[in-house]
C-alpha cells in the first residue's frame, strides 16, 4: 500500500530535538507508515490527518497564555482536588492537589512513562504520536484500601486566543487494591484559533478496586481532539466510564479496556451531541482476555443538522475466555437529513461458552410517544424536547456527582433544538 | 470424553460425501492468463467483437488491481497463472430430450440425487445443468418459450439475444467493480441467462446446477437475470463439487436487474468441497452477487444456505434505487473443521420508502471461523427507509470463532435502522430440557440447530428446502439428524 505523505509530520519533527533518540525513532516510524487516512479501516470516517495537513502546516510553537480564570467555574471553582493543564502544560497556580495520603499526585514534567507500566494490547498511530510528542502529564496513585470521598478533576484547557495550539498530555492512573475512586476529566477550549489535542490516559485498576472515570467534552468548533484511554482491569475489579461529548470540530475517542483478571467488570456509557459542522467519533474496544468477565456498553447519540456521529464498538472474546457476558448497544436519533451517523458494532468471538449480544438502532423520535404527549396538551416543540431529554437522561442519570449532572443537564437543555 | 465431545468429534470427522469425479473428455485452454487466453476463450465461444473488447478492457483493469485483504480470512494466495481458464466437455450437440445427454454425465447427477428426470417428473423444475462451464441440457425450454421467457446458457444468449446481453451485462456489477469481478469479466466461461418479459409470472422455479469437475479449472460463471416490468421469477442455484487436494478458485458473478413492479427471488444452496479435516484442499469461493431494484415497487430477495467451500467471500447485495422497493437477505452459513466464511450483504437504500431485511444465521464448529460482514447504507434522499438486521451466531466447540462486522451508515433522519446480533452456544439447559423429554443429546442438537436456522430455511422454495435440510444434516452429521 502506498504511504500517505503527511506534511504535518515535518511540523511534528520540529518539536522533538535530535538528541531525543527514542522519540525521534517513533517519529521516523510514523513518517515511514504515514498517519491513518480515509483508507484505513479505523479512520475511514474521521479524516484527522487531512485536517491536520490542511490547518497545522504553519504551526511553530504554542503561544504563551495568560489565562487565570477557570472555565466551567460552577463546578471547578468548588472542586476540592483539581489538576489543571493549559495547552498541554501543567498549571500549578490553578491546581489544587490533594492534601491527604490517599491520593498521590505527581506531575510528570518530562512526560516520560513511569517504569513498570505494562503496554496494553492496543496500537494506534496517533497514540504513538502522543508518545513522541508528550511533554507533560500527571501520575496519580490511589492508595491500597482507600476511598477518597471527593472526586479528582483534571482540566484540559486549550486556549487559542493568541495562536494555534498543539497539546499531547499523557497521564498514568493507578488504583491500587481495594481502592475506590472517581476521576473526572474535563476538556474545554476557548479562543478563535485552531487547537489540536492528542491526549492519552493510561489506567490500571488493581484487584478488587473500583474506578469511576467521567469524561466531559466541552470543546468548541476550533478544537480537534484525539483522546486515547487505555485501561487494564485486574480480577474482581471494576471500571466504569461515562463519556459526555457536547462539542468540538473533530473529536475522536479511542477507548480500550482489557479485562485481565477473572470476574473483572467494565461498564461503558456514552452520550454524544456534536455541534453543527462538528464530528464526534467513539471507537471502543472491550477485550475479554480471561473467563468470567462481564461488560456492558451503552452509547447514545443525538445528531442535529450538519453533525456527524461515528461509533465503532468492538467486543473481543479471546480463546479460552469462557463464561463471558458481553452486551453492547448503540442508539442514535437523527434530527435532520444533513446529519450523518456511521456505526459499526463489532463482535469477534473465539470462545463458545459465552453470551454476547449487540444492538444498534438509528431512527427519529417515536411518533406514538409524540402523540401521547401532544394528547396531554404539550405543543410539538416541547414534546420533542422532552423526549430527547429523556433519551439523553438514560446516560446523564448515571452520573453520581450531583452538581456535575445538574450542570450538564442545563447545557443539554440549551443545546437541544426548540 | 463426554457425550457432547463425542458427538462433536463424530461430526467433525465426517468426510465429504460428494467427493468423486467423472472422467469426461475435456477441451481445455493452456494454463495461465494473458490477452491470448482471453482471445482464445472468446474465439472458442464464437463471441462477437464487442464482447471480446469488453473482456480485454476488464482484463487490463484487473492487471492494475490488487487482491483484497480486508476480509477476515487467511488462505494460501492463488497463483493466477497456474489456472486453466477454459475447460468444456467436448460434446456440444443441441439436445431436445434427456436421452441425448451423455450417460456418464447423467450418472453424475444421479449420484448427487438431483437426476434431471426426477427433477423434471416430480418437481416441474426446469434444469439448466452446467457442468464445467458449458450447458449440456436444458429442459422445459419450450414451455418457457411460449411465455416469452428466455432461460438459456450465457453463450447461447450472446448468440441469440445479443442486444439484451449487451444492454444489461455489467450494468449491476461493472467489470471494474472489484478484483474478482474484474477477473470474472475477463475470463468468464459460461453461466446462465434469464429474461422474464413484461407482466409474466414465471410458472416454475428456474434452476441451475453448477459443478466444478476438471482438476485445476477455475470456475468463472456469469449469471444475468432480468425481470422486466411486473414480472416474477424464482431462481434456484445449487452446487456440489468433487474432492480435490489442490485449492480451486471460484470467482462467479451474478447480476440481477429488477424493473418496476417486478420481483426476483434468488436462492442458493452451496456445498462445495470444504477441504479435509486438516484444512487441506477445498474451494475458494470468491463471488460477487448483486441485484438492483431499478424501478419503483421492485423486490429482490436473496436466500442462501452455505455449507461448503474452504474459504467463502460472498456478499449478495441489493441496490434499492426505485421508490418503495424491497431488498431481503436470508442466510444460513455453516462452517466446520478449518472452513472460513466471511459473508453477509449490502443494502444500499437510494429510493424513498425502501425497505430491507437481513436475517443471518452463522453456525461454527471445529476450528472454523464464521464472519458476518454487512453494510446498510441510507442515502440522503431515501426518506422513510427502513432496515432490520438480525445476525445470530451459534458456536459448537471451543476452538471455533464467530465474528460480526455490521456497517451502518445513515444520512436521512426519517430512516429507521435496527441491528441486533447475538452469539451463544447451545445451552446446557436447552439440552437438558430435551433429554428430559426423551430426546438423546444428538437429537436435541439437531432440533436446536434446525430451529435456529428455521427462519431462513422457511424462505427457500419447497423443492429446495428439502435439499437444504439434507445438506445441513450432512454437514452436521453425527450431531444433527
Amino acid at each position: 500500500m502506498e504511504v500517505q505523505q503527511n506534511n504535518i509530520l515535518e511540523v511534528f519533527d520540529r518539536q522533538v530535538p535530535a538528541s531525543d533518540k527514542p522519540r525521534r525513532e517513533l517519529l521516523q516510524k510514523l513518517a515511514a507508515s504515514g498517519l491513518p487516512d480515509r483508507k484505513h479501516e479505523e479512520y475511514r470516517y474521521t479524516p484527522v490527518s487531512r485536517l491536520l495537513d490542511k490547518e497545522f502546516a504553519d504551526f511553530t510553537a504554542n503561544p504563551a497564555t495568560e489565562t487565570t480564570t477557570l472555565p466551567v467555574a460552577g463546578i471547578l471553582a468548588e472542586a476540592e482536588q483539581l489538576v489543571v493543564f493549559i495547552n498541554g502544560e501543567y498549571a500549578p497556580h490553578l491546581s489544587r492537589l490533594p492534601q491527604d495520603q490517599m491520593i498521590k499526585v505527581t506531575p510528570l514534567s518530562s512526560g516520560s512513562q513511569p517504569t513498570a507500566w505494562d503496554k496494553p494490547a492496543f496500537s494506534d498511530r496517533y497514540l504513538d504520536l502522543n508518545r513522541a510528542l508528550t511533554k507533560s502529564g500527571v501520575q496519580i496513585t490511589i492508595a491500597t484500601g482507600s476511598a477518597p470521598a471527593s472526586p479528582l478533576y483534571i482540566l484540559h484547557l486549550t486556549d487559542t486566543a493568541r495562536g494555534k495550539v498543539m497539546a499531547a498530555p499523557a497521564h498514568y492512573i493507578q488504583a491500587e487494591e481495594n481502592s475506590q475512586f472517581t476521576l473526572v476529566e474535563v476538556f474545554s477550549s476557548e479562543g478563535a484559533n485552531q487547537g489540536f489535542v492528542n491526549a492519552a490516559i493510561h489506567l490500571q485498576v488493581a484487584r478488587h478496586a473500583r474506578l469511576n472515570h467521567i469524561k466531559v467534552g466541552l470543546d468548541t468548533l476550533s478544537t480537534t481532539r484525539l483522546d486515547h484511554t487505555l485501561v487494564q482491569v485486574a480480577d474482581s475489579a471494576s471500571y466504569n466510564t461515562i463519556n459526555i461529548g457536547l462539542g468540538g470540530r473533530m473529536i475522536r475517542n479511542n477507548l480500550y479496556i482489557g479485562l485481565q483478571g477473572e470476574h473483572a467488570e467494565a461498564h461503558l456509557y456514552g452520550l454524544y451531541l456534536p455541534e453543527a459542522n462538528g464530528l464526534i467519533d467513539h471507537h471502543t474496544a472491550v477485550d475479554h482476555r480471561v473467563p468470567h468477565c462481564n461488560s456492558n456498553e451503552l452509547y447514545k447519540g443525538i445528531l442535529a443538522a450538519d453533525t456527524t456521529g461515528v461509533f465503532n464498538g468492538k467486543v473481543f472474546v479471546r480463546p479460552g475466555a469462557q463464561k463471558t457476558n458481553a452486551f453492547q448497544s448503540n442508539k442514535n436519533i437523527l434530527l435532520d437529513d444533513s446529519a450523518t451517523i456511521n456505526t459499526k458494532p463489532q463482535l469477534e468471538i473465539w470462545a463458545d461458552d459465552v453470551k454476547c449480544s449487540h444492538g444498534c438502532t438509528t431512527g427519529q423520535i417515536d411518533k406514538e410517544q409524540l402523540f401521547y404527549l401532544r394528547a396531554r396538551g404539550l405543543d410539538e416543540a416541547s414534546a420533542r424536547k422532552l423526549l430527547l431529554r429523556a433519551f439523553a437522561e438514560e446516560i446523564i442519570e448515571k452520573l453520581a456527582i450531583e452538581e456535575l449532572r445538574e450542570y450538564l443537564e442545563e447545557i443539554l437543555d440549551s443545546k437541544l433544538p426548540d | 470424553m463426554s457425550k457432547d465431545d463425542q458427538i462433536l468429534e463424530e461430526f467433525t470427522s465426517k468426510e465429504y460425501e460428494h467427493g468423486w469425479s467423472v472422467d469426461l473428455e475435456m477441451d481445455q485452454a493452456p494454463k495461465g492468463l494473458n490477452e491470448e487466453i482471453i482471445r482464445f476463450i472468446s474465439k472458442k465461444k464464437e463471441e462477437p467483437e464487442w464482447l471480446l473488447e469488453w473482456r480485454l478492457k476488464a482484463f487490463r483493469h484487473w492487471q492494475q488491481m490488487h487482491e483484497p485483504t480486508w476480509a477476515n480470512v487467511t488462505y494460501q494466495k492463488v497463483d493466477y497463472q497456474d489456472i486453466i481458464y477454459y475447460a468444456a466437455p467436448k460434446q456440444k450437440k443441441k439436445l431436445n430430450s434427456l436421452d441425448e445427454v451423455d450417460p456418464e454425465l447423467r450418472e453424475t447427477f444421479e449420484k448427487l440425487g438431483i437426476s434431471l428426470e426426477e427433477q423434471k417428473r416430480l418437481t416441474g423444475v426446469a434444469v439448466d445443468a452446467v457442468l464445467d462451464s458449458v450447458s449440456v441440457a436444458t429442459t422445459f425450454k419450450e414451455t418457457l418459450a411460449e411465455l416469452g421467457i428466455i432461460f438459456c446458457s450465457f453463450s447461447e444468449a450472446v448468440k441469440d439475444h445479443p442486444d439484451l446481453v449487451r444492454q444489461y451485462l455489467g450494468s449491476v456489477v461493472p467489470p471494474t467493480d472489484n478484483f474478482f469481478a474484474a477477473l470474472n469479466s475477463a475470463v468468464f466461461s459460461d453461466g446462465s441467462f434469464c429474461y422474464i418479459p413484461k407482466g409474466v409470472h414465471c410458472p416454475m422455479e428456474l434452476s441451475t446446477y453448477f459443478r466444478i469437475n476438471a482438476a485445476n479449472t477455475g470456475q468463472f460463471e456469469r449469471t444475468l437475470i432480468i425481470a422486466d416490468e411486473g414480472a416474477y421469477v424464482s431462481y434456484l442455484e445449487g452446487c456440489t463439487a468433487p474432492m480435490r487436494d489442490e485449492n480451486q478458485l471460484h470467482a462467479a458473478v451474478v447480476e440481477i436487474y429488477v424493473h418496476k413492479d417486478a420481483e426476483v427471488k434468488y436462492s442458493t444452496v452451496q456445498n462445495w468441497y470444504p477441504g479435509d479435516k486438516e484444512g487441506k484442499g477445498g474451494i475458494y469461493n470468491f463471488v460477487t452477487k448483486r441485484g438492483i431494484c431499478a424501478g419503483d415497487n421492485a423486490k429482490l430477495s436473496w436466500t442462501q444456505v452455505e455449507t461448503g467451500s474452504a474459504v467463502t467471500w460472498k456478499y449478495p447485495s441489493c441496490i434499492l434505487k426505485g421508490d418503495n422497493s424491497i431488498g431481503e437477505f436470508y442466510s444460513v452459513a455453516v462452517t466446520n473443521n478449518h472452513q472460513q466464511a466471511d459473508t453477509g450483504t449490502k443494502m444500499i437504500h437510494l429510493g424513498k420508502n425502501t425497505k430491507s431485511r437481513i436475517v443471518s444465521k452463522g453456525i461454527s464448529a471445529g476450528k472454523s471461523q464464521n464472519s458476518y460482514r454487512g453494510l446498510v447504507d441510507i442515502s440522503k434522499r431515501a426518506s422513510n427507509a427502513r432496515n432490520f438486521s438480525q445476525c445470530d451466531s451459534l458456536l459448537l466447540g471451543s476452538d471455533c470463532g464467530a465474528h460480526t462486522f455490521p456497517y451502518i451508515q445513515v444520512k436521512n433522519h426519517s430512516a429507521q435502522v435496527e441491528h441486533e446480533a447475538t452469539t451463544s452456544k447451545i445451552g446446557e439447559d436447552q439440552i437438558f430440557y430435551c433429554n428430559q423429554r426423551g430426546l438423546d443429546t444428538e437429537e436435541a442438537i439437531a432440533l436446536i440447530v434446525n430451529g435456529f436456522s428455521k427462519e431462513v430455511l422457511n424462505k427457500l422454495p419447497m423443492e429446495f428446502a428439502v435439499e437444504a435440510q439434507k445438506l445441513l444434516a450432512l454437514t452436521l452429521e453425527g450431531s444433527v439428524g
